[in-house]
């Protein structure tokens, strides 16, 4: 099945990519935080992880637990190969319609804050 | 060690999540909380963190939508033939689940409102449940046979009570031979005693004198050693005692063998032959006995001897616990007992004489006071039944809500319908929405509960510490959840049979032409009522806070900062007088010389503790102008640490404080000396008092006036008091007050005094430390609980009218959308409309807030004897109480009001 990446589906990806073989909801979460000052939780973060993994997107797996998780077992995620194809084609997706576009979207938006402050 | 993490949001993942996800999320949650939230952000900041991240959780994986996951539009209908039965009816309800969940967040407003309301409702519900749960329903632990324990109860009886009268043994053994029903009865008998030993300090602790048989009565099972045996009570038996699971882990450190372990009671050595099992301590269900010795022991470990112990020549009980024997009754039991004390009494005896007027009582059960069942059960009932009142409140206010809900929603309801979704389909969904918004309801309202306990922690219910906390115990869990779930039933029934007929919705909306009236009317009504309550709680809520307040500033005449009181008592522990005096001079003398502390005095009370009242008059007049009057025996210092200023004379010498004997010197409350002399000066003239125990008459000096200080309550106003020198303590007083004044951290200071005492004697312990500040404020503790209570329902009433008028408006601009149409059609502006409606709410709030004002004028009638400073009827309250309320009403009309102006004329007409 071929299905559009999600805008939360992108940054997951994105960041799993980043974050190499340290990859844990912890370090996604954190990432995404930092990059985008968005919150986001770790359930949203799980649930995400697990339908992508379902798509064959990410493979993940168990960890022993360990005391600073409360006695908690961790998820390790990788991103595999499907996953990094069906990134790069919806990156590129965005890149093509917005060639080009750059000076005409910063103008929108220039006008669109002169609105604000109007009121 | 303190953890910071919050327990709630935890437990809520722990419960909500499953396998996988409950791992992994939850220890995401921790392992980023501990390594860097709380380090980075502290406590404050990362405890808000774990909330959020534990609710958002919740939803993101409780409410996901993954592709495998999503179902067709009408769900069940179109599943796929592998599926069974079971899965299938999962993923419906988990698409119900969803589907409600969407359908709630799509309202916000009208969503939180009904949950909100629920919450109360709920909360109140399961505070009062859980308060029956803890004084009722939760077995006792460590106690079997609990079916058929009863309390004993021998006495003489009388309408409102009893007075106890002993059983001695040679009594026991006569009552017991007519006894077939009973298995065993034993009686007990509380006191305290001085415990130390195992290397531990010294501490005073609660005791029962038991009989051997008491353990087997109760099928009480040792947790190491054994219990009491018959040998282990007799005179001259060694001395023995069985401690508590928790006293052995303090002392012993839950050591398995107990050969040679000792512990000295008030001194005295006893060898430690059980352990009680963990969580028993005693029969009562706020137990706090970790020590029992039998009654052979009782003369040895109270230091009884010559006079005193020929009075207590035989160790008495007239309390006891009974267990019937399998198959036999309570009335049985009854019966046997009265008829053997009748036999007793009859038999010409001796002891017959004493049990002519006696009776033996069977009160069937365990942990609550006797006399105290009936009437807390009927408390409680009563409890039960305002609860239950507020919860239909709750209920009829939210049916309302989403019946005006329902009414907008008709055209989605007709989509769905159009594309195939059957009547069961759309009803069970407006139900399974309900349900999702009552458990809500629940949940927030278990949190409301733990709340209202916090509120009311350390207030007791009818003389029993109840209300320490609300112990979340399965028992209380499942009952919210089962109110939860018949709540969501009970209001979500007549939005949901909507769904079925939706011409119901449209014969609301015709009847509104034809309707004459009585139905509105009536919901009118329950809003004026709605509306009444709260102003009339609100009214109460203020006058208490305004006595509260007053209270406060009542001038002490002292100064309790710093201050830190604690008892002891030399006498339990069999010292002698002269030993007495010179432990007092000692203990008085090291605790005074320690780093930090500003004075140190001992006496025989302080304010809030007063118990010692005398009678004294001025010599040379009758015996009969006498007057009553607090007394405190002090030492030197005690003006000094307490802040009583002098304001004539001289306070006492150090010789005078501890010797006995000659002519008394005493120190008068200005308040006293003004009665007793007027505008003379009382100092050097003598006052005589007679001694109540043995006749004679003693002979005071008044040598100096201090001011006036509150007694045992800050609404006093008689403040007659009379102070004189420690050593005229009557000989059998045992336990004395040292007060000690420092700047220094309290415990810091407490720490040292208790190891200077430990040092005089390591078996003689201080006890019931307190600050004097607590013991100033716990003396409001009645007020308080006055004012919480009544603030708490006055919230709970405004919420609730808030809801009711909320609902009621709405739902009748709902009904005249027509109208409204037309009107707009023709011409009204916006104005107008929101006018029209604004005031047929206001006339409600009016009434309303007129019959609260009402109620509040009788309610005032009531509490006035508990107010202080503050007239009943106060303009300033009823003022504030109604413009508070007037404001209420106008924020919970206006916004159904505007939505009124909001009407479409042409899509309002377009319905006929």
């Amino acid at each position: 099945m071929t299905k559009s990446l999600g805008e939360f589906e992108q940054l997951l990806l994105i960041a799993l990519l980043e974050a190499g073989d340290d990859a844990h909801g912890v370090v996604l979460r954190r990432a995404i935080e930092a990059r985008t000052g968005r919150v986001v939780t770790a359930g949203a973060v799980y649930t995400a992880l697990d339908r992508l993994e379902r798509r064959g997107y990410v493979s993940s797996w168990l960890s022993e637990p360990t005391p600073e998780r409360g006695g908690r077992r961790k998820k390790h995620y990788r991103l595999e190969p499907e996953g990094a194809l069906a990134l790069s084609r919806s990156l590129e997706l965005m890149r093509r319609m917005s060639a080009g576009l750059d000076q005409r979207l910063a103008e929108a938006v220039a006008t669109a804050n002169g609105r604000g402050t109007e009121r | 060690m303190h953890d910071p993490a919050p327990r709630i949001p935890r437990m809520l993942l722990r419960l909500l999540l499953r396998g996988d996800a409950r791992e992994v999320v939850l220890g995401d949650i921790e392992e980023e909380f501990t390594a860097y939230v709380l380090p980075l952000r502290g406590a404050r900041v990362a405890r808000r963190w774990f909330w959020r991240q534990a609710l958002g959780s919740v939803r993101s994986v409780l409410f996901a939508r993954g592709p495998e996951r999503r179902l067709p539009p009408s769900g069940a209908e179109h599943r796929s033939p592998r599926r069974s039965h079971r899965e299938s009816v999962v993923a419906a309800l988990l698409h119900d689940l969803r589907y409600a969940y969407r359908s709630l967040v799509k309202h916000p407003g009208v969503s939180s409102l009904a949950v909100v309301t629920l919450a109360l409702g709920i909360g109140a519900t399961t505070s009062i449940f859980s308060l029956a749960n803890t004084l009722v329903l939760r077995p006792i632990p460590g106690v079997q046979y609990a079916k058929r324990q009863a309390e004993i109860v021998v006495a003489v009886f009388t309408e409102n009570g009893y007075s106890p009268r002993g059983v001695t043994f040679t009594d026991y053994g006569e009552i017991m031979e007519g006894l077939p029903a009973w298995f065993g009865i034993a009686g007990h008998s509380r006191t305290s005693v001085h415990v130390a030993g195992g290397g531990a300090p010294a501490q005073r602790l609660g005791a029962e004198v038991v009989m051997a048989s008491y353990f087997d009565v109760l099928g009480v099972v040792p947790r190491a050693g054994r219990l009491l045996q018959p040998t282990d009570d007799v005179p001259g038996a060694p001395p023995t005692t069985v401690i508590s699971d928790r006293l052995w882990a303090r002392l012993f450190d839950r050591t398995e063998n107990l050969a040679g372990a000792t512990v000295k009671l008030n001194g005295v050595q006893h060898a430690v032959i059980g352990v009680a099992p963990p969580g028993f301590h005693g029969t009562e269900r706020f137990g706090d006995t970790d020590v029992w010795f039998p009654g052979a022991s009782h003369a040895g470990v109270k230091h009884l001897s010559g006079e005193v112990l020929k009075h207590w020549s035989r160790m008495r009980y007239y309390r006891f616990v009974g267990r019937l024997l399998d198959g036999a009754t309570f009335e049985e039991g009854q019966a046997q007992l009265t008829a053997a004390v009748r036999a007793l009494a009859e038999g010409g005896t001796e002891a017959g004489e004493r049990f002519r007027e006696q009776d033996a009582r069977v009160f069937p059960g365990l942990g609550i006071f006797e006399l105290a069942r009936e009437r807390l059960s009927r408390t409680l009932q009563m409890l039960m039944g305002v609860v239950t009142l507020v919860l239909l409140i709750a209920c009829a206010n939210v049916t309302n809500l989403l019946v005006f809900q329902g009414i907008r929603r008709q055209g989605e309801r007709a989509v769905r319908r159009a594309l195939g979704a059957s009547n069961a389909r759309v009803v069970r969904e407006q139900l399974v929405e309900s349900v999702v918004l009552a458990l809500v309801g629940g949940v927030l309202g278990v949190l409301f509960a733990l709340g209202l306990a916090r509120i009311f922690e350390g207030t007791s219910f009818m003389g029993v510490q109840a209300v320490q906390n609300v112990e979340l115990d399965p028992r209380v869990l499942a009952f919210t959840a089962g109110v939860s779930v018949l709540v969501g039933v009970v209001f979500g029934t007549v939005p949901a049979l909507m769904g079925i007929r939706d011409d119901f919705a449209t014969a609301l909306k015709d009847s509104s032409i034809t309707e004459t009236g009585r139905r509105p009317y009536l919901r009118g009504g329950f809003a004026v009522l709605q509306l009444a309550a709260s102003v009339t709680l609100l009214v109460g809520a203020l006058l208490f806070l305004g006595t509260l307040r007053n209270l406060r500033r009542v001038d002490l005449g002292f100064d309790p900062d710093g201050v830190t009181t604690f008892y002891v008592s030399p006498g339990d522990q069999g010292y002698s007088l002269d030993q007495m005096m010179a432990y007092h001079t000692a203990l008085l003398d090291r605790v005074r010389s320690l780093p930090g502390v500003q004075s140190a005095s001992l006496s025989e009370g302080f304010p809030f503790g007063y118990s010692h009242v005398d009678h004294i008059y001025p010599a040379g007049e009758p015996e009969e102008t006498m007057v009553d009057v607090r007394r405190n025996g002090v030492t030197l210092d005690y003006f000094r640490t307490m802040g009583i200023h002098l304001l004539g004379g001289r306070v006492f010498t150090q010789g005078e404080v501890f010797t006995a004997g000659g002519d008394y010197p005493v120190v008068l409350s200005e308040a006293l000396a003004a009665r007793l002399f007027g505008e003379v000066s009382p100092l050097g003239r003598e006052l005589r008092s007679r001694r109540r125990y043995d006749g004679s008459v003693d002979t005071f000096r008044v040598v100096g006036v201090v001011r006036n200080t509150t007694l045992n309550s800050l609404r006093e106003e008689d403040r007659m008091m009379l102070y004189w020198p420690l050593a005229r303590m009557p000989r059998n007083l045992g336990s004395v007050v040292l007060l000690v004044k420092s700047p220094e951290a309290q415990a810091a200071v407490a720490a040292a005094v208790r190891e200077v005492a430990a040092g005089l004697d390591s078996s003689l312990p201080l006890y019931g430390e307190e600050r004097m500040q607590e013991r100033v404020e716990a003396s409001l503790s009645e007020e308080r609980l006055f004012a919480r209570t009544l603030a708490l329902l006055a919230i709970v009433a405004v919420v609730l009218a808030a809801v009711g008028l909320y609902g009621l408006v709405a739902f009748g601009v709902a009904e005249r959308t027509r109208e409204f149409g037309i009107r707009i059609a023709l011409g009204a502006d916006q104005r107008r409309i929101l006018r029209l409606v604004m005031r047929q709410a206001g006339v409600l709030a009016v009434l309303g807030v007129g019959l609260g004002l009402a109620g509040a004028v009788g309610l005032g009638r009531i509490v006035e004897s508990r107010l202080f400073g503050v007239e009943p009827v106060n303009v300033i309250v009823y003022v504030s109480a109604a413009v508070a309320l007037g404001l209420v009403a106008l924020v919970a009309s206006y916004r159904p009001a505007r939505a009124a102006t909001l009407v479409d004329p042409v899509a309002a007409l377009k319905y006929e």
